[in-house]
C-alpha cells in the first residue's frame, strides 16, 4: 500500500512523541490524570498510526517484540505485584512503598500499585495490538 | 484421620509409577495401604464401648463455617473397617480380574479415589465436608461404572447413576444448608445435640424430606433404584465394592448418623417405612426373575437396602439392633458373592445361571466361598445372617403383625434368590460335570473365601463384634437399644418364624419357573417403570437443549440486544414502578452550553439513524462520543474524559480499517421491526433517565467517595483518586478486567486467524 509522503513524515515525527507521551501518562497517573489504561490507549494509537503510514510488514519489522508476549508479561507483572506482599507475609494486594531520591527531580514514592499499573499498561497495549494487527491482516 | 485420607488420595495419583515394575502383583502391593489402615483403625476396636474415639479439626474456610473436621465413633468405625477391609480384598481381586487391561492404572486411580471419598464421608464431622465427599463418591463411581467406556451401555449406565445420585445430592445440599441455618453450625457434634431446636423448627419437614431424598437416590430406593442394576456395567470388583461397603451404604450412613437429631417423628416413620418396605419386597421379588448372577445380586442389594431403611424407620432399640447386624452381614456376603460372580465370569465366560452347571467340581474353592456367603444371605444358622434375621423378626414382632408379614415375605424371597445364586449354578448337574480343568487364580477366590469364613466365624462367636461395635453403634441411634442376644440359641417364636421362612423360600425357588411364566403379564408395567420415564425424559431433554440454544443463540447481534434490553426493561421497569421516590425535574441551573452539548449529542444520535452509508454512521456516532467526552471534561472527570476520547479515536480508526470488509449498507429490518426496536430503545432510554433521576433524590447508602478522598494520600500515596481506586483500593477488580481484556484479545485473534465461520 502506498501512502502519502506527508503521512509518512508526520508519522515519523508523531510516533516517538506518542510513545513518550504514553509512558509519561502512565507514570504521572498516580498523582494526576492518567494511568496505565490511558497510557496504553495512547501507545496503541501510535501503532495504529504506524500501520496506516507504513503498513503491516514494516511496523512488525520495526517492533522488537511479539505483542502476544506483552500480554503474558503484563499479566505476570500485575499478578507479581499483588503476590509480592504475600511473599513478605502481608495480605494479597497490600500496597508496599519505598521512597527514592532521583537526582534533579527530588523525592518520589514508588510502590507495588505502580508496578501493577505497568502490568495493566502492558496487557492493554498487547491486547489492542493483537486486535488491530489481526484486523489489519485480514 | 486426615493423614489416612491424604495417603489414599496420594496413592491414587502416584500408583501409576509402580505399574512398570510388577504388573502382575500390583493389586497385592496397593492392598497394603487399605490393609494397614484397617489395622490402624482396628486398634480402636475393643477400647471402649461408648463415646467418640478420636477427633481432629483444621480450619479450611472459616467464613463459610467449613472446617476439615473428622471424628471416629463406633458407628463410623464400623463403616471404616468395612471400607478398608473389603477394599483391600477388592484391590487384590481386581489385580487378577483386570490384570491384562491396558488402562489398569486408571482403574486403580478411580478405585482409590472412590475408597478415599467414602472413607472421608463416614469420618467427616462437618456436614459441608461430608457433602463434598458425598459428591466425590458420585463422581468417582461415575468413572468406575463407565470404565469400559468403549461400550455405549457402560457410558449410559455411568451417566444415569451420576445424574440420579447428583440430583439427590443437590437436594441434600439444600437440606444441609437448612440444617446449618437452623442449628447455626455445620458440625455434626453440634447438630446432634440440637434435636429439640431442629424438631420444633417449621422447616423441619422440608429439610428432612430433602436429606431423605438425597439418601434414597444414593441408596437406590424405589423409585430411584434403577441406576444400581444399571451400574453392573462396571467391572465386577467395582460392583462388589459398590454394593457392599461403599456408595449405597452412604445413604444409610447419613440417615443413621442424623437419626438422633431428626428421627423418631411421625414424618420420619412415614417416609422411611413405606418406601423401605416397598423397596425390600420389590427388589427381592424382581431378583427372583433375573437370570444374570450380577443382576440377581443387584436387585437383592436394593431389597436389603430397603430393609435397612425400613428398620431405621421403625426406630425402636430392637429394630436398630437388627439393622446393624443386617448391615454388617450384608456387606460381607454381598462383596463375597459379587467376587464369586466375577470369578465365575472370568473363568467360565458367562454369568447366566441357566448356562452354568456343576461349578462346584470345576471351581471347588470358589464354590465353598459361594455356599458360605449364600448361607449368610439366606439367614441360615450358624452364620451371621441368621442372627441378623432373628434380630429383624424380634423387632418386627414388637412393632406389629403387618410389619412382620412384610419382613417375612421379603426374607422368603431373599432365601429363594440366595439358593439361586449360591447353590443352583454350583450343584446342578454336579455328577456329570468334570473336575477342574485349570486352577482358579488364588487372588480370585481369596477375597470371597475370607469374607465367607468371616461370616461363619462371626456367626459362631458374635460376642466381641456385638459388644464392641454393633451395640455401641446402635446406642448412638437409640438409647433403648439393649443387648442383641446374638449367639444365644434357644427355642423361641422367632426360630419358628425362621423355619417358616426357609420353607416358603424353598417353595418359591422350586416353583420359580412357573412364577416367571405367570409373571410375564406384569411386563406391561415396564411402560411406566421409573427407568423408562427417566430414559424418555432424558431423551426429550437432549432434544430440547439444542432447540433452546438454537433459538436463543441464533447469531444475530440485534436479537441479543433486543432480548437483553427487553429483559432489563421489564425487570428494572418493575422495580422502578415499585420504588416510592419522586422524580423532580429542575432545568433552572442548566447553562446555555450545556443545552448546546445535549442538543449536539441528541442530534448526532438521530442523524445516525437516517444516514445511508457506513462512513457517515461511524462519523456521527463519533460525534456522540465526543459529546460525552466533553460532558466528562466539563464535570471534573479528566480521567474518564481522556480515556473515552482515546477509546473513541481508536474505535474510529478500527472501524475505518474495517470499512472495506463490511457488506453493503442495507436495511435488515422491516417497517414494523424498526418501529418495535425504536419503541424499545426509547423506553429503555427513558427508563435509564428515570432511574438516574430517582437515584439523585434517594440516598440509600452513604457515598464511598469520601473515604477514598480522605485515604487516597495516606494509604496509597497517590493524589489521583481514580487511579488509586483502579490500582490499589480495587486492584483485584482491575486484575479481573485485564484478564478479561486478554481473553477478548485472544478471542478476536483466533476468530480471525482460524477463520471460524
Amino acid at each position: 500500500m502506498r501512502n502519502g509522503k506527508i503521512l509518512e513524515l508526520s508519522a515519523k515525527m508523531l510516533i516517538p512523541m506518542l510513545v513518550f507521551c504514553s509512558f509519561w501518562v502512565l507514570l504521572r497517573g498516580h498523582n494526576a490524570a492518567g494511568g496505565g489504561f490511558e497510557g496504553a490507549l495512547i501507545g496503541s494509537v501510535a501503532f495504529s498510526l504506524s500501520l496506516l503510514a507504513f503498513g503491516l510488514e514494516r511496523t512488525k519489522a520495526f517492533l522488537p517484540f511479539d505483542p502476544r508476549s506483552l500480554i503474558g508479561i503484563g499479566l505476570l507483572v500485575a499478578l507479581g505485584s499483588a503476590l509480592f506482599p504475600v511473599y513478605r507475609g502481608l495480605g494479597f494486594f497490600r500496597g508496599l512503598w519505598v521512597e527514592v531520591q532521583i537526582p534533579w527531580v527530588g523525592g518520589y514514592v514508588l510502590g507495588t500499585p505502580q508496578l501493577f499499573d505497568v502490568g495493566v499498561y502492558l496487557v492493554v497495549v498487547g491486547s489492542l495490538m493483537i486486535i488491530i494487527f489481526s484486523l489489519w491482516e485480514d | 484421620m486426615l493423614t489416612s485420607l491424604m495417603f489414599i488420595f496420594g496413592l491414587a495419583f502416584l500408583q501409576p509409577l509402580f505399574h512398570p515394575f510388577d504388573r502382575k502383583r500390583i493389586g497385592w502391593l496397593l492392598a497394603l495401604l487399605p490393609l494397614s489402615l484397617f489395622l490402624y483403625f482396628y486398634g480402636f476396636y475393643g477400647e471402649s464401648t461408648s463415646g467418640i474415639l478420636i477427633q481432629e479439626s483444621y480450619e479450611w474456610v472459616p467464613i463459610l463455617g467449613l472446617r476439615l473436621s473428622f471424628f471416629l465413633d463406633h458407628l463410623s468405625l464400623m463403616f471404616v473397617l468395612l471400607i478398608t477391609g473389603i477394599g483391600a480384598l477388592i484391590l487384590i481381586f481386581s489385580g487378577a480380574y483386570l490384570g491384562d487391561h491396558t488402562d489398569l492404572s486408571h482403574f486403580f486411580a478411580y478405585l482409590l479415589l472412590f475408597m478415599g471419598s467414602m472413607l472421608g464421608l463416614v469420618l467427616a464431622n462437618n456436614l459441608i465436608l461430608l457433602f463434598i465427599f458425598w459428591e466425590l463418591t458420585s463422581f468417582s463411581s461415575y468413572l468406575l461404572i463407565g470404565f469400559h467406556h468403549e461400550r455405549k451401555a457402560a457410558r449410559e449406565a455411568a451417566l444415569q447413576a451420576f445424574v440420579i445420585t447428583t440430583l439427590g445430592g443437590l437436594a441434600m445440599l439444600v437440606g444441609v444448608i437448612l440444617i446449618g441455618d437452623v442449628v447455626g453450625s455445620y458440625e455434626l457434634t453440634d447438630i446432634l445435640s440440637q434435636k429439640d431446636t431442629l424438631l420444633s423448627d417449621h422447616r423441619y419437614p422440608l429439610l428432612l424430606c430433602l436429606i431423605a431424598f438425597g439418601c434414597f437416590t444414593k441408596s437406590a430406593q424405589f423409585p430411584f433404584h434403577f441406576w444400581l442394576p444399571g451400574a453392573m456395567q462396571a467391572p465386577t470388583p467395582v460392583s462388589a465394592y459398590l454394593h457392599s461397603a461403599t456408595m449405597v451404604n452412604a445413604g444409610i450412613y447419613l440417615m443413621v448418623r442424623l437419626s438422633p437429631a431428626l428421627g423418631s417423628t411421625e414424618l420420619w416413620f412415614w417416609l422411611l417405612v413405606p418406601i423401605g418396605g416397598f423397596t425390600m419386597v420389590f427388589g427381592a421379588w424382581t431378583a427372583l426373575f433375573k437370570t444374570d448372577l450380577k443382576l440377581i445380586l443387584a436387585y437383592s442389594t436394593i431389597s436389603v437396602l430397603g430393609m435397612l431403611f425400613f428398620q431405621l424407620g421403625l426406630g425402636s432399640g430392637l429394630a436398630i439392633n437388627g439393622m446393624m447386624l443386617l448391615l454388617i452381614c450384608h456387606a460381607l456376603y454381598k462383596a463375597a458373592l459379587f467376587m464369586v460372580a466375577g470369578a465365575v465370569d472370568h473363568e467360565q465366560g458367562t454369568r447366566e445361571i441357566d448356562q452354568l452347571k456343576g461349578l462346584a467340581k470345576k471351581m471347588p474353592l470358589t464354590a465353598l466361598a459361594a455356599v458360605l456367603a449364600a448361607m449368610s444371605y439366606a439367614g441360615l444358622p450358624p452364620l451371621l445372617g441368621f442372627w441378623a434375621k432373628e434380630g429383624l423378626y424380634r423387632s418386627q414382632l414388637e412393632a406389629g403383625w403387618p410389619f412382620l408379614l412384610v419382613g417375612m415375605f421379603a426374607n422368603m424371597l431373599l432365601f429363594a434368590s440366595a439358593l439361586l445364586v449360591g447353590v443352583y449354578p454350583f450343584f446342578r448337574g454336579f455328577r456329570a460335570a468334570k473336575g477342574p480343568v485349570k486352577i482358579t487364580e488364588f487372588a480370585l477366590y481369596l477375597g470371597p473365601l475370607c469374607l465367607g469364613f468371616l461370616g461363619l466365624w462371626l456367626g459362631l462367636a458374635p460376642g466381641g463384634l456385638v459388644k464392641y461395635l454393633l451395640e455401641p453403634a446402635s446406642r448412638f441411634v437409640s438409647s433403648s437399644a439393649g443387648s442383641m442376644l446374638a449367639g444365644d440359641y434357644h427355642l423361641s417364636f422367632e426360630l419358628a418364624l425362621s423355619l417358616v421362612t426357609y420353607l416358603g423360600g424353598f417353595l418359591l425357588f422350586w416353583y420359580r419357573a412357573g412364577l416367571i411364566k405367570s409373571g410375564r403379564e406384569l411386563d406391561v408395567f415396564e411402560v411406566v417403570s421409573p427407568q423408562r420415564l427417566y430414559q424418555q425424559g432424558f431423551l426429550h431433554f437432549k432434544k430440547f437443549a439444542p432447540w433452546l440454544t438454537e433459538h436463543l443463540q441464533n447469531g444475530y447481534l440485534r436479537f441479543y440486544l433486543f432480548v437483553m434490553f427487553s429483559a432489563v426493561l421489564v425487570m428494572e421497569g418493575w422495580a422502578f414502578m415499585l420504588s416510592p421516590t419522586d422524580i423532580t425535574l429542575d432545568f433552572s441551573g442548566v447553562r446555555y452550553w450545556e443545552w448546546a452539548l445535549t442538543g449536539l449529542i441528541i442530534g448526532a444520535s438521530i442523524a445516525t439513524l437516517f444516514v445511508r452509508r457506513f462512513l457517515f454512521a461511524i462519523l456521527s456516532l463519533s460525534v456522540v462520543g465526543v459529546g460525552v467526552v466533553l460532558i466528562f471534561a466539563l464535570y471534573n472527570a479528566p480521567d474518564l474524559a481522556i480515556t473515552l476520547a482515546l477509546v473513541e479515536a481508536q474505535t474510529l480508526v478500527l472501524l475505518v480499517f474495517l470499512l472495506s470488509h463490511l457488506p453493503r449498507y442495507s436495511a435488515v429490518s422491516g417497517k414494523w421491526v424498526k418501529l418495535r426496536d425504536g419503541l424499545l430503545s426509547a423506553a429503555f432510554g427513558a427508563l435509564i433517565t428515570g432511574i438516574l433521576l430517582k437515584i439523585k433524590n434517594q440516598n440509600l447508602f452513604e457515598s464511598i467517595s469520601g473515604y477514598f478522598t480522605q485515604n487516597s494520600m495516606d494509604l496509597a500515596h497517590g493524589k489521583n483518586i481514580v487511579n488509586v481506586i483502579l490500582v490499589d483500593f480495587r486492584g483485584l477488580d482491575t486484575l479481573g478486567e485485564i484478564t478479561v481484556l486478554m481473553v477478548a484479545g485472544i478471542g478476536v485473534f483466533s476468530l480471525i486467524k482460524l477463520k471460524i465461520k
